[in-house]
Parts: C-alpha cells; sequence; structure tokens
C-alpha cells in the first residue's frame, strides 16, 4: 500500500473523512489520480488539484508520501 | 452618442480655467474609453521624455462606455499620466461608487493640465465644474478630506483624493475615492500632488444613454442569470473570502513570494490567508457599483496594538507586507493597509519596498543608524511604524518613499529590487508561473498583473489551465489576455467578472460577452475583430509611447534572482523564470522588431501611423 497526504481546503473540508484539513490515506499501488478523487465524491468541479505543488493528468499515479493538494476554486487578487 | 457622455472636460490648473470639449466618435469607437481613452490622449498631448512632476505631463482621468449602465461590474475609471516611479506611463484604475458619479455628471473623461499655485480641488456639480480652494484640506488624510469635502458640497457627493503621501510625491502615492478605493499604482497620487489637485468631487444625476435599451437588459439579465446559476451551490472564492483566499493557491503552487523574493513559500501561510482575515477581522463584504461578487472586505481589528476600522486588506498587499517581509502577523499588515489608506499609498510597493529595506538590513549593505531602528524579517512593528513615516516622509520613511529600486541603488544594491521597470511586482513568482514573469516583464507600466493576468491561466485554470512551469507558447496566450485586458480596463469593467464571464471559455479570450455590452451600450457596431483589434491599438499605442520615452527591451527585464537563481523551495524548486525565450517568442507573435519596437506595417493595420 502507499501513503498519501492529503489536503483539503476552504469549502471542499466538506468532502473529507471528519471534515479535517489534513489526513493520511492509503491507496493500492497503481491507484491513479481519478481513482483517489472518486472517494471524496465532490458534486463539482470547481476547484484544483495538485500532486506535489503539480496539476496531474486523470491517470497520473502516485508514488509513497505524495501529497494531494485540493483547493476550492480562486481568482482575482 | 449612447453609452459615451461625448464629452471631456479640460481643466488648465494653471490658469483656473475648466472647459468642454466633445468627444469625437471615431476616437471613442476606436480607443474605447477608460485606459484607451486615456493613452489616444497621453499620446497625443503628453511628453514622452518629460518629467512625470512637470506641469506639462497631463494626468487623464477617464471612465468606459459600461462604466455605470448596470453591466455587472461597470464601475470603473482610469487615471493615466507619465509616472515619477518608472518615468513609463501609467494607467491605475479604481473601482466603488466615484467613477459612475463622475461618468452622471455628463463627462467620459477629465484632463487635468497645467499646476495651480495654491491647493485647490475640483468640484463638479450635475455637470457645472469649478476650482475651489483646498488650502484648508491641505495637509489632512484621505478619510477626513472626504467627509468635510462631502460636508462643504452635497452629502451625495462622491470624492476622489490625495493624502499627505500625494502632497508630499511618496513615489508611489495612490488616490483614493470613496475612502478605501484606490488608483493605486505608479504614483498618480504623486502626479496629482505635484499639480496642487486635492481632490476630485462629483456629484451627478444625468442618465446614460444607452443605444438599444431592451436588448441591453435582456442580454443583462441573461448574464445575471448563468452567474446566479454557477454560484448557486457553490459560491465564488472572492465573495467568501475576497482576493485574501489567492494565498492558498500561491503558496500550494509554490509563487506566493516571501523574503523579498528569495523564495516562493512562506511557512506562516495559514495565519495570513484569507480564512484566518474572514473568521478575525471581517464584517462585511463591500461591493462596487453594480458588481455581483463583493470582493470587497470591510474589517475591524481590535488588537491594542494594531487597532482600526477599515477596508481590506486584499491579496496583492498580503503578500507584499506579509509573507514578502515574513510577517505572520494578519492584524498588523492590516493596520499597515489602513494606513496606506489613509496617507494615500499603495500597498504593494510599500511593502515590497519594505522587504527589500530588510534584505538590505540582513545583508549589512543598510546601517540600523541610517534606519533609526533594528530592521529584521518578520517585524510587525517595524511594518506599522515604517508605512506610516513613508506616508509622511519622516526619518528613514523619506528613503522608502522613493521605492525599492532608488532605495537598493542608494545602497549599492540595485539587484535587490524586485522591480520591472523600477516598478514592484504584484504576488507571483515568475519561477514557478512563467508567462506572469512575461507579463510583468512587458507590462506598459511595469510590474503589474492587471494589464494581462497569466495567473488566470497558470494558476486558476479559467477558462483552460496550462502548465505554470513550462514556457514554451506562452507569448501567444499572455498576448491574448494583455489586449483582453485593454478591453476590459477601456470599457470600464473589472477584470474579475468579465475574464470568467465575459470572453470565450478558450485560450484566445475573445471578449464575446463585452461585444455585446457594447454594441446594446453604445450602438457602435463594433465586429468581433474590430473590438480585439482596439485591444490591440492600446497595446500598441503605449507602446509607442515608451518607445519615444527611450524605452527597448532592456527594460523589459526582471532581475537576475527570478531569471538566474533557482527556486529554493516548494513545487518550483530548481526552475528559472526563461524570460529571454519567452520574449523573442512575444516579439514575433507582437509583430515588434527584436529590441521589442513595433513594426510600421502593424502601425499601419492599427491606424497607428
Amino acid at each position: 500500500m502507499l501513503e498519501l497526504n492529503i489536503k483539503l481546503y476552504g469549502n471542499l473540508k466538506a468532502y473529507a473523512p471528519g471534515h479535517t484539513t489534513q489526513f493520511e490515506m492509503r491507496v493500492e499501488p497503481g491507484a491513479c489520480f481519478e481513482d483517489v478523487l472518486k472517494v471524496f465524491a465532490i458534486p463539482h468541479n470547481r476547484f484544483v488539484a495538485l500532486i506535489n505543488g503539480r496539476r496531474p493528468g486523470k491517470e497520473d499515479t502516485f508514488a509513497d508520501g505524495d501529497t494531494l493538494v485540493l483547493l476550492p476554486e480562486i481568482s482575482g487578487g | 452618442m449612447a453609452g459615451w457622455m461625448g464629452k471631456i472636460l479640460r481643466v488648465d490648473l494653471t490658469n483656473g480655467v475648466c472647459s468642454d470639449e466633445a468627444l469625437d466618435e471615431r476616437v471613442a469607437k476606436d480607443y474605447i474609453g477608460g485606459r484607451g481613452l486615456g493613452i489616444y490622449l497621453l499620446g497625443k498631448e503628453g511628453h514622452p521624455k518629460g518629467d512625470a512632476f512637470s506641469p506639462e505631463n497631463p494626468m487623464i482621468m477617464a471612465t468606459g462606455p459600461l462604466t455605470g449602465t448596470g453591466a455587472p461590474t461597470g464601475a470603473r475609471y482610469m487615471v493615466m499620466t507619465k509616472s515619477p516611479l518608472t518615468g513609463a506611463l501609467t494607467c491605475s484604475n479604481s473601482g466603488g461608487l466615484f467613477p459612475t458619479e463622475f461618468k452622471r455628471t455628463g463627462y467620459d473623461a477629465i484632463i487635468f493640465t497645467g499646476q495651480s499655485n495654491a491647493p485647490v480641488y475640483l468640484w463638479i456639480d450635475q455637470g457645472k465644474p469649478v476650482l475651489k480652494s483646498a488650502d484648508h484640506l491641505w495637509g489632512k488624510q484621505t478619510h477626513e478630506t472626504t467627509d468635510l469635502l462631502k460636508s462643504e458640497t452635497h452629502k451625495n457627493a462622491r470624492v476622489a483624493c490625495i493624502g499627505p503621501a500625494g502632497e508630499k510625491q511618496v513615489l508611489f502615492a495612490s488616490i483614493m475615492n470613496d475612502k478605501h478605493r484606490a488608483a493605486g499604482r505608479s504614483g498618480v497620487g504623486a502626479v496629482m500632488g505635484s499639480k496642487n489637485l486635492k481632490a476630485v468631487v462629483v456629484r451627478g444625476k444625468g442618465r446614460i444613454p444607452l443605444a438599444d435599451s431592451e436588448r441591453f437588459k435582456a442580454f443583462n439579465k441573461q448574464i445575471l442569470d448563468t452567474f446566479k446559476e454557477e454560484i448557486k451551490d457553490t459560491p465564488l472564492g472572492l465573495t467568501v473570502n475576497g482576493t485574501a483566499g489567492v494565498v492558498m493557491a500561491t503558496q500550494n503552487f509554490g509563487v506566493l513570494p516571501t523574503k523579498n523574493w528569495q523564495q516562493g513559500t512562506f511557512d506562516g501561510w495559514e495565519k495570513i490567508d484569507g480564512e484566518q482575515l474572514t473568521s478575525r477581522f471581517l464584517k462585511k463584504n463591500s461591493a462596487c457599483y453594480g458588481c455581483p461578487i463583493g470582493c470587497g472586505r470591510i474589517t475591524r481589528v481590535d488588537d491594542p496594538r494594531f487597532s482600526g476600522e477599515g477596508e481590506g486588506p486584499e491579496y496583492e498587499t498580503i503578500y507584499a507586507m506579509g509573507s514578502n517581509c515574513m510577517i505572520d502577523d494578519l492584524a498588523a499588515i492590516t493596520k499597515a493597509n489602513y494606513i496606506c489608506n489613509e496617507l494615500g499609498m499603495d500597498t504593494i510597493t510599500m511593502g515590497a519596498t519594505l522587504a527589500c529595506a530588510m534584505e538590505l538590513a540582513d545583508r549589512g549593505y543598510l546601517p540600523e543608524d541610517q534606519v533609526g531602528r533594528s530592521l529584521t524579517w518578520g517585524d510587525a512593528d517595524a511594518l506599522v511604524e515604517l508605512t506610516r513615516m513613508t506616508g509622511n516622509r519622516e526619518g528613514f520613511g523619506d528613503q522608502l518613499a522613493q521605492g525599492s529600486f532608488r532605495l537598493a541603488d542608494l545602497y549599492g544594491h540595485p539587484e535587490l529590487a524586485p522591480v520591472s521597470k523600477k516598478q514592484e511586482f504584484p504576488g507571483y513568482e515568475p519561477r514557478g508561473s512563467q508567462a506572469m514573469g512575461l507579463a510583468y516583464a512587458t507590462s506598459p507600466i511595469g510590474g503589474s498583473h492587471m494589464r494581462g493576468d497569466p495567473a488566470y491561466f497558470e494558476l486558476f485554470s479559467v477558462p483552460e489551465s496550462m502548465d505554470p512551469h513550462q514556457w514554451q507558447g506562452k507569448a501567444k496566450v499572455t498576448k491574448a489576455f494583455q489586449d483582453l485586458s485593454a478591453i476590459i480596463d477601456s470599457t470600464g469593467l473589472c477584470i474579475f467578472f468579465a475574464v470568467r464571464n465575459l470572453a470565450a471559455k478558450d485560450l484566445g479570450v475573445a471578449p464575446t460577452g463585452i461585444l455585446e455590452y457594447l454594441n446594446t451600450a453604445t450602438g457602435a457596431n463594433y465586429t468581433l475583430e474590430q473590438l480585439m483589434q482596439a485591444g490591440e491599438r492600446i497595446i500598441n499605442a503605449e507602446r509607442l509611447f515608451l518607445s519615444k520615452a527611450g524605452f527597448t527591451r532592456k527594460d523589459d527585464s526582471l532581475p537576475d534572482r527570478l531569471t538566474k537563481t533557482p527556486a529554493p523551495t516548494g513545487p518550483a524548486k530548481g526552475c528559472i523564470c526563461h524570460l529571454d525565450d519567452m520574449l523573442d517568442e512575444y516579439y514575433q507573435v507582437r509583430s515588434w522588431s527584436e529590441d521589442g519596437i513595433p513594426e510600421k506595417t502593424l502601425l499601419d493595420r492599427l491606424g497607428l501611423l
């Protein structure tokens, strides 16, 4: 199993177990970004996902210790 | 005319004379208004090589054809003049309620020329302009000035004014309107101060004519209904946390400028993020005229060290005064923001200049006796004290008032100034956001994100995402966003709504929604091609002004620390900004020479020869 660091921010906290911002999650080797995303069942696509600070493709897989961040849709500045 | 009011007010401050001029219909269509009308007038009457503080430097305030029409976010006006900070042109815009009231006096724009021999303010009461003495207001802060002017003119009048920083010609003094909104950048307030012009006060009840008000209203309803549907379940981040919500994004992309641009991540970011601002200080949102977003923050700080009330901070202020100075005290940042608003100063350049001073001190180049106090990374008290001293040009504040480039140069290390064309950058690190580096370097006003904002496609995925670390192919998209920004800035709309909701949803960002608004408001029958060409015309008219002022490729630059030193931390670790490669591509896409000068065939096509 691989251990991932997950960080959900802003209104996305609502889709995290226990509504926490940061937690660890174990996934099967070979699991891809899309597989992990399904776990949270977010009913819209208004967020930005980053694996180790980079935008992933749907089929990108993980390495042990990777960090997956989901940010709410943000703009302006 | 419809959409446009058809009149320009000329104010000769030397002789104290106000006169009306007609707005030429052809000029209006070709340059739209706002920023476009500003560069048309500055190009015609300005002096590219002249001194920004000379009476010959005209200062133009211009609304756009959609200002005050009820088009969502159509609330803005633009200030255009030659900048004392950069020596280039500047255009700095602001929203609130002042611009709509200004337009309803019957004028699209005001050209200020000359210099008054004593302090004055301009009062336009429903189309009747008059210059009045401002002797009793000189030296006063912006909120007090605003209150006094409303009490002596009309309680419903709207005020744009300078504070002590503008009077003392702090090189990054702003013009504040409606107390809390700022035409913030490049020292437009210092130019106003040099003219002895304390304020512009307006009261207008005039109707803004629309060419086809039925079609305008139907389209407006369609756009607003679509927006309401989009935010039905999930409100816009800008509404919830203001622009301060961007801290979370830039930190996680590794592009949150930190320690005077030495790195792109800040350990204390969660203490200065939008969620903190909302939970600790937010009283309520504020919105500009006709805005469905409401990103403004009415805040109050109770912490006795930094107590106060006002508006802000927004993201740029938080980066500049926060992570960039290694300060994680949001109360102090908010307080320093209030002081900038009261004294009338740009928060970006203030924070970035202080961070530069902190690095100069840290490296032993800036002696403590010059500063008059210790100056170390993360010192929240120093932020508040030195911000106040800068606005009043007291002690070391007099040196900070010159901006980071002149400060760093004075102490022998200009390479430590985070600037392009001597203007400080907004808060996106180009080593992890390549197109942002290109946008800073090629912005006509120096370091700015508002003259084309690649953060939309590099970070926010609007309308589509592009890898922020990739430099290839960025020139074309950056040009498209710059041209779009020129159009938005000229119509009187705000970038926050228009990029997302009034442009095509691909990286060409054709201004499809803006086109319908403009045509129904003005009846000018723009084709999409004509409108996009107007954007390109405005950019090239600005570039021509810069060329005449002596600016070339060498000035489309970034400091070596962004182009030669790899980022030390975060997701962009190891990256540099590939500016030279992008510039080659960019000049080709623009039809500019290798030295950045617009080609004759292009100028001919745009009617600029």
